[in-house]
């Protein structure tokens, strides 16, 4: 529109000459032209008159074509109408154009030198962005799709666990015994479906080695429970868990994929598990992991599960899951009252074995994410603060520098520079910032949210479908963009109001009162936010600690594990199945490198840890009543387990060779069992007689050992007491060996040894005791972890951002400081001056700071161990820390405050 | 300059003789917020020139007068070089033709 010479100036004369057309009955016309005549006011000025005589003499023009051709329908006028609208787009248009003349070379280059000549405002502003959106990005993109993003099972919001608790003992969440399972099935009105799993395996023989596939047997409905369909196939039938039907199974897809290659014609046929044809009947999809059944390793198979009868009243063996889904119109918490009250029957029937237990509903959203959500929470957090620090940082750098240019664009602006010049190359150069900042940001939420995949710890569902969420990019992206424009813009504002009185004082007056007051805000927001970090990530430091000291027990250093499970028809006798461990262990003996090997049943910190609970009584003391019996859990062991594990004996004699079948029956202890059950007695000789697999079976107590956190370092250790494995034969243990060396590189020839004896036996489990331990320690670690570095993170910001504003208002002060010298001001007084400064500010962040932490680290509870959140040893060593980074931050400017020069000082004016 | 796809229709229906804003918007298609400001942006670029009619041209015709838009000599070249680019310009055209005749090319004053 440059050339508008010609322009008719009347603002509707020429176009109603001679149109002859009659207009008044027309609203689609009127609303048209009234519309563009109201949009014209966002034209620039100098072109707006012509513009809408364009757009009123197509109007018109148009309305004469329908009038004449007859094509005055509503349709036409409505067309007409739409075609008005569209001047909006027109006039905006011109508006942006006139306002960024689009030649914006000249701009972008004078921008990049003025960036070039502030290295470290651009380097430290872009890189905080980086940070704060790479970061922020990262973590909600796992918040995310773990948290927030619906579970792949149909309604999942009705889908509950259900689990048995302790209400006398520690209030623990455990498995539940088929009996209760039955009766919860039989008399919960709740529910539309309940299911049971139970944990299951199967041998497979058609890989390279003997191969245990984890399996889960479940009862009928299970999958409409959760709400699953097969990705081909079908799921079980009703009949099919029927004793004599049941020879069917699923597949999960990884087992599918691993084994079968993916085979589609693979439905319907027949595969050999446990020596028997199975029909596999269809394949479950990929994002199925319900993190049913011990530590939620993936099951491999899913098979129906028949009931067999004694499991109707087993109800002291908790081992299997539950799962329900809700009845449409029943709540959470109306389930749970049922179930209270049904607990509270089931108790008074079954005494023994009920009382001081209820059933616990746990949501399934809880049930899968719960270990991590907390931990998710308290990032997602973190990660808000840190975007929340890098803006204010960066609107703090950006404040402090149009300060520093107040008198260059004085400058300019006094040699002739327009307003909107100015304000266009402040805008430029903030965009250039921003795009660095977001540039680097980009790239750093990419590698971060590949990072915090691979460094996750194992078995969380959905991790691997975690990828960089495009929505949490563009809002990080948009408010640090918006930040740089928004505070790079500033000091234009500030300046044009100054006029040419701003060159007269640009020298002194750098800054106005209200963005000197809005930094110090800025920068005390930021140390508190930091120390709401550091104290968080300070409590987990402390946890972890506690976790580590906690002594397990056991020394985990060079040993390494192999559980095997030996039932089936080969072993169907305890005979048959002390041969296989006593010739397994003699050739494991003869290994080299293998320092000592023995067997327990119950290994510590492993899966499948094998937990009886068994109800004994003392000899010489009154046989108390069934459900008044004490409980303790049963292992069998060889001697050399204690010595492998170095287990200490705390009394009386170890087990020896003479504690053979046809000897007499003797046990060992553990201290927490003396303690509990003889507190000031000691127990060595004393007879005791347990209850266990239907039968008595009676011994003497020949000595005491250490106790061992079963369930991982954070458990409490438990009652055990240890039988020989000679007198008491058991299908399920494992082999514990000492190496010499690397434990790891043993597992494979402990594996042959078992292969030389029974070459189809599969191997449960293998492990060294380092490995375990250390998954054990991985959620924790991985908490720490992160909000360890996003309290660095937040700790260096603070620190620039402390450094900047001290440093910016010391040489503010150069005059005054300069002035103080010259009437004989110290080196002392004046660095006392400065860092007062700094130490007040950093003061006020870290009251505001301790405040907020305080509110806030209670919802970190989840994580701690040991530790309260309002732990005063972290609160002061975090204070004294972000008190120390004020005073180093502030020390640099003191000391360049001593060495002003008083006459170079006055004569900054 | 670039040239977008509905640029280089406007430039095309130019070429055939449509020389109205609402005229092109009938010949290509396109809504008005988008027909305005490539007429805008390639007035700005020298490739149309743009003028208002006379007032004789307009009073002979029995309407009111209207802004004319005619290609120049580069605005030519650029839609030459771009019809290669993009084939089903040819059809496009032809096809809108039948909706709607160009109107005369008016006497320049």
């Amino acid at each position: 529109m440059n050339r508008e010479s010609g322009a008719p100036n009347q603002e509707s004369g020429i176009g109603n000459r001679g149109s002859g057309i009659s207009d008044s009955t027309s609203t689609a016309l009127r609303l048209s032209l009234a519309f563009v005549r109201v949009v014209s006011v966002l034209v620039p000025s100098s072109m707006r008159v012509a513009w809408r005589e364009e757009w009123h003499s197509e109007i018109r023009h148009r309305w004469h074509w329908m009038v004449e051709s007859g094509a005055l329908t509503r349709r036409s006028r409505l067309d007409l109408l739409r075609r008005s609208m569209g001047s909006v787009v027109d006039a905006s248009w011109l508006r942006v154009l006139a306002t960024f003349d689009l030649n914006l070379t000249q701009e972008v280059r004078y921008a990049f030198r003025s960036l070039r000549r502030a290295p470290t405002l651009t380097i430290v502003a872009s890189s905080v962005l980086a940070l704060g959106i790479g970061a922020g990005t990262a973590v909600f993109s796992v918040v995310d799709t773990l948290v927030l993003r619906p579970l792949p099972y149909s309604e999942p919001d009705r889908i509950v666990t259900i689990w048995q608790q302790r209400t006398d003992a520690d209030n623990a969440i455990g498995d539940v015994a088929p009996g209760n399972f039955l009766d919860w099935r039989e008399q919960a009105t709740s529910f539309d479906v309940v299911a049971g799993v139970e944990p299951w395996s199967f041998d497979y023989l058609g890989t390279s080695e003997p191969r245990s596939l984890l399996a889960a047997a479940v009862t009928e409905g299970f999958f409409r429970t959760v709400g699953v369909q097969p990705l081909m196939g079908r799921t079980f039938r009703p009949e099919e868990h029927q004793e004599g039907q049941s020879n069917v199974v699923l597949l999960s897809y990884g087992c599918w994929q691993r084994y079968f290659g993916g085979d589609r014609e693979l439905i319907g046929r027949s595969v050999i598990l446990d020596g028997e044809p199975r029909t596999v009947v269809g394949v479950l999809p990929p994002d199925f992991q319900p993190r049913l059944l011990q530590g939620g390793r993936e099951r491999e198979v899913w098979a129906p599960n028949v009931i067999r009868p004694y499991e109707r009243e087993e109800r002291g063996s908790a081992y299997w899951n539950v799962v329900a889904r809700l009845r449409r119109d029943v709540s959470v918490e109306q389930a749970q009252r049922e179930m209270d009250a049904l607990s509270t029957r089931l108790a008074a029937a079954h005494p023994q074995t009920n009382s001081g237990m209820v059933a616990r509903l746990v949501s399934f959203r809880d049930h899968l994410i719960g270990s991590v959500r907390a931990a998710l929470l308290v990032l997602l957090s973190a990660v808000g603060l840190i975007l929340l620090m890098a803006c204010a940082n960066v609107a703090n750098m950006l404040l402090a520098r149009g300060a520093e240019r107040h008198r260059e664009l004085a400058v300019r602006s006094a040699l002739g520079a327009g307003r909107s010049r100015l304000i266009r190359q402040l805008f430029v150069e903030s965009l250039l910032l921003a795009l660095l900042g977001c540039g680097a940001g980009l790239a750093l939420a990419y590698w971060g949210t590949q990072a915090l995949v691979a460094l996750s710890p194992a078995g969380i569902p959905r991790m691997e479908q975690v990828g960089l969420d495009g929505r949490i990019l563009t809002f990080s992206v948009v408010v640090a963009a918006a930040t740089a424009l928004l505070f790079g813009l500033t000091p234009a504002t500030t300046c044009t109001r100054t006029d040419a009185g701003g060159l007269k004082d640009a020298g002194r007056s750098v800054g106005s009162g209200v963005s000197r007051r809005l930094r110090s805000v800025l920068v005390v927001a930021e140390v508190a936010i930091a120390m709401v970090l550091l104290v968080g990530a300070g409590l987990l430091l402390r946890s972890f600690a506690n976790v580590l000291r906690e002594d397990p027990g056991f020394t985990s250093s060079n040993v390494l594990a192999v559980q095997v499970f030996t039932y089936g028809p080969r072993y169907d006798t305890p005979e048959k199945q002390a041969v296989f461990y006593d010739q397994t262990l003699e050739r494991m003996r003869t290994l080299p490198g293998v320092r000592d090997v023995g067997l327990v049943s119950a290994m510590p910190f492993f899966d499948a840890n094998i937990n009886i609970d068994v109800g004994f009584w003392i000899e010489g003391r009154p046989k108390p009543s069934p459900d008044a019996m004490p409980s303790t859990f049963l292992t069998m062991v060889t001697a050399e387990y204690f010595r492998v594990m170095n287990i200490p004996l705390l009394g009386g004699r170890m087990l020896t060779d003479r504690d053979r079948a046809a000897g007499p029956a003797v046990v060992l202890i553990n201290e927490t069992m003396a303690s509990r059950f003889w507190s000031g007695e000691d127990p060595v000789g004393q007879r005791i007689t347990v209850d266990w697999d239907r039968e008595r079976r009676e011994a003497e107590i020949v000595g005491v050992v250490g106790h061992v956190r079963h369930e991982g370092p954070e458990s409490q250790p438990r009652p055990e007491v240890f039988f020989p494995h000679a007198q008491l034969p058991f299908g399920s243990m494992t082999f514990v060996a000492s190496t010499l060396g690397d434990p790891a590189s043993h597992i494979d020839a402990m594996k042959q040894q078992i292969w030389a004896v029974d070459p189809t036996l599969t191997v449960y489990d293998a492990a060294t005791l380092d490995q375990v331990t250390s998954a054990w320690l991985a959620p924790r670690r991985f908490s720490l972890f992160l909000l360890g570095a996003f309290a660095c993170i937040a700790f260096l910001i603070a620190a620039v951002g402390v450094y900047g504003v001290i440093s910016f208002s010391t040489a503010r002060r150069t005059r005054e400081i300069g002035v103080r010298i010259a009437v004989g001001a110290q080196a002392a007084d004046i660095r006392r001056l400065v860092l007062t400064e700094s130490v007040v500010l950093a003061a006020l962040g870290i009251g505001v700071g301790l405040a907020a932490a305080v509110a806030l680290t209670r919802f970190l509870r989840a994580l701690l161990f040991d530790v309260t959140p309002t732990d005063p040893l972290t609160l002061a060593v975090v204070s004294v820390l972000l008190l120390a980074v004020a005073v180093t931050a502030g020390y640099l400017p003191a000391r360049r405050a001593t060495r002003i020069d008083p006459l170079v000082a006055l004569r900054v004016e | 300059m670039k040239l977008t796809y509905p640029t280089t229709l406007v430039l095309q229906a130019l070429a055939h003789r449509y020389h109205y804003g609402f005229d092109i918007m009938d010949a290509t298609g396109l809504p008005s917020g988008t027909v305005y400001p490539i007429l805008r942006r390639i007035d700005r670029e020298a490739l149309v020139s743009s003028r208002w009619e006379s007032e004789t041209e307009a009073h002979r015709a029995q309407r009111p007068l209207r802004r004319y838009y005619e290609l120049t000599a580069a605005g030519e070249r650029l839609l030459a070089e771009s019809l290669s680019r993009y084939r089903a310009l040819h059809e496009i055209v032809p096809r809108a033709r039948r909706k709607i005749r160009p109107t005369r090319r008016p006497v320049t004053p």
